[in-house]
């Protein structure tokens, strides 16, 4: 079975290493015994099946090794953000000590440099990491192109260029399979959607986040992208579009059951905060059993943590004022209580389907 | 095999981007700078409040524009033409809920013009001037030394030579029908901004600029000599200017362009 992604390919390995544990454990209480022939088929089909995913993705093939790997992870992502924000100061640092026609210069040219940069690493560099830094950093130059072209020559803003930089940084992720990347063009992205959306009401762009409900159809289009778009061959991608999706709907909808007065609705404030409570409870909980239906673990985790979020926002709208603070923090406790025991009844019960 | 040619192809993709987003760019400034630009001014120190960043990590030098919001106010935000009606024209929805008071309403992006060393401006100095006489007419005995007066008198001054001539007059969504009001491109500007309900019921409700998209004007390098020189000529301390920063009492005179894109630039500073 050929692996479609680095995430397939690991967990592919992971699966061979399971197998060999427990084919291990089933040896030793006498309950399966291969013989030595089938034992060296066996043996050698992993042995050849690992090396190649090795090679082609470089996977973990050790625990050892995924415990490194996950510092490496997390060590580029620092290094990323880092070197992103440091070619930001460096340029403030120096910029104004050159003629116009240099700035231009080094500004357009920077985001092809790094783009090439990119490019070549992402072919000599079977683990990625450095790729990704240098993808990051042709993100960062290209946000810092237009800036500061806009701030030369007097530019009035626009929220095309939100559109570019999102594009452009989505090629990039696609381009590198860096998840981080592609969740930092979502953002823009939406910012996009949402300005576009205010803009049809007459208000100015940059005042989209005024208004809350304008991320509700960006946050729709991002939800349904993976369900018409296969992203088999990139890592964790459908996952990245469905949580920052779920995030870009609940955090309006949250905002609203709270402060009524940013709706585009023209009702009384407290009734539009109601509305919206109901809205965040019926869609969190929709979300819960979608996201465990489809087997969707991001969702029905997000979906579940919004759904605590709302309910904990209730009891403090309801108790905050009328009750002890030790009786309300134990009220919180006991309610988290309630719901994993719900929680561990609804799992056994797919146990139980299950079997 | 099929996954590399992708991968080139989306590296191609996004170099295309970068070149056709760049090259876009380019043409529009070149467009809105090589085309009849839709105004020229010699604006002073007075205008242009020349002020250095606060911290030290930004080299870059800009020309902050300086203006009024009408002929009472010092302070920018306030006008009497931008009234409930005028807000009406500009296409704000401005209603009220059942207990008179003013719903939300969000701001607009427009044009407002600016009017250099015109009629408000001239209705500027004759309100502080006014407003001195005033004084000494209900204060004949003794008003010379008092401190009321001085700063009465000082106001007037600064009004008449420090304080800046550009007075906004003026807004709307078409720059083509504001400009065939006002033709003088000498003497009126039309910039792009924001403009705000700012109010709580029937009785109070006015506009308010909230920035102009150009307010702060980048000085090219070959101009920084000029304002460098200035600093070391200049004797008098900082003075704190009305936006709470630091000006320093630079004497300059710049020529703005304002392209066809209603975008300024600087063409010439002595």
């Amino acid at each position: 079975m050929q692996a479609r992604s680095k995430k397939e390919a690991q967990e592919r390995v992971d699966q061979v290493r399971s197998f060999q544990r427990e084919l291990g454990v089933l040896e030793e209480e006498g309950l399966l015994s291969l013989s030595a022939e089938q034992k060296g088929r066996v043996e050698g089909y992993h042995d050849t099946l690992v090396r190649g995913l090795y090679e082609q993705y470089d996977v973990d093939i050790h625990e050892k090794q995924k415990q490194y790997s996950f510092g490496m992870v997390i060590t580029s992502f620092l290094g990323a953000v880092a070197l992103s924000i440091g070619l930001f100061f460096l340029f403030f640092q120096f910029w104004g000590l050159f003629s116009t026609a240099t700035q231009v210069t080094i500004l357009t040219l920077l985001p092809f440099a790094l783009l090439y940069l990119t490019y070549r690493l992402s072919d000599s560099e079977t683990t990625g990491y450095f790729t990704k830094i240098a993808a990051m950093m042709a993100l960062a130059a290209f946000v810092l192109d237009l800036m500061m072209i806009g701030s030369i020559f007097n530019i009035n803003p626009s929220p095309n260029s939100l559109l570019v930089w999102a594009l452009f940084g989505m090629l990039l992720a696609y381009a590198t399979d860096t998840r981080l990347l592609l969740g930092a063009s979502i953002l823009i992205l939406a910012s996009y959607l949402s300005a576009q959306t205010g803009t049809w009401s007459g208000m100015y762009w940059i005042s989209f986040g005024e208004r809350p409900e304008n991320f509700f159809i960006p946050a729709l289009v991002l939800f349904l992208i993976p369900s018409y778009i296969s992203h088999e061959r990139y890592s964790g991608f459908e996952s990245i579009y469905r949580v920052f999706a779920s995030i870009i709907f609940f955090m309006p909808v949250l905002i609203l059951s709270n402060w009524g007065y940013a709706s585009y609705m023209d009702f009384d404030h407290d009734h539009i905060e109601m509305f919206y409570q109901v809205v965040g409870f019926v869609v969190s909980g929709a979300g819960v059993y979608v996201g465990i239906t489809k087997n969707w673990g991001e969702v029905a985790s997000s979906s579940n943590i919004f759904f605590t979020l709302f309910l904990y926002t209730k009891f403090y709208d309801w108790w905050w004022d009328m009750m002890p603070k030790f009786l309300f923090f134990i009220i919180i406790g006991a309610s988290s209580i309630g719901m994993l025991m719900l929680f561990k009844k609804i799992r056994t019960a797919i146990l139980r389907e299950e079997a | 095999m099929g996954s590399l040619t992708q991968k080139k192809t989306l590296f191609i993709f996004a170099a295309l981007l970068l070149a056709i987003v760049n090259g876009t760019i380019y043409l529009n400034v070149w467009l809105n700078q090589w085309s009849e630009p839709t105004s020229v001014v010699k604006l002073t120190q007075r205008e242009l409040s020349f002020v250095e960043e606060s911290h030290h990590d930004d080299s870059a030098l800009y020309l902050h524009l300086k203006w009024r919001g009408d002929y009472r106010y010092a302070y920018r935000t306030h006008m009497d033409w931008l009234d409930e009606k005028k807000l009406r024209e500009l296409g704000f929805r401005v209603q009220f809920d059942e207990n008179g008071v003013l719903k939300r309403t969000p701001q607009r992006e427009l044009f407002i013009v600016l009017e250099m060393n015109g009629k408000c401006y001239q209705n500027a100095i004759e309100y502080a001037r006014k407003y001195l006489e005033d004084y000494k007419n209900q204060n004949q005995q003794d008003y010379a030394n008092s401190a009321e007066f001085k700063a009465r008198q000082k106001s007037l001054e600064e009004m008449e030579t420090k304080n800046s001539r550009l007075c906004t007059v003026d807004a709307g969504s078409d720059p083509e029908l504001l400009r065939h009001q006002y033709p003088d491109k000498t003497k009126y500007i039309i910039l792009k901004g924001v403009i705000n309900i700012y109010g709580g019921t029937h009785d109070n409700v006015s506009g308010v600029i909230s920035q102009f998209f150009a307010s702060d004007i980048f000085i090219p390098l070959r101009f920084h000599q000029k304002f460098v020189e200035s600093q070391r000529e200049s004797t008098t301390d900082y003075q704190e200017n009305l936006l709470g920063g630091y000006d320093k009492d630079i004497g300059f005179e710049a020529t703005v362009a304002i392209g066809s894109r209603y975008e300024p630039y600087i063409i010439e500073v002595k």
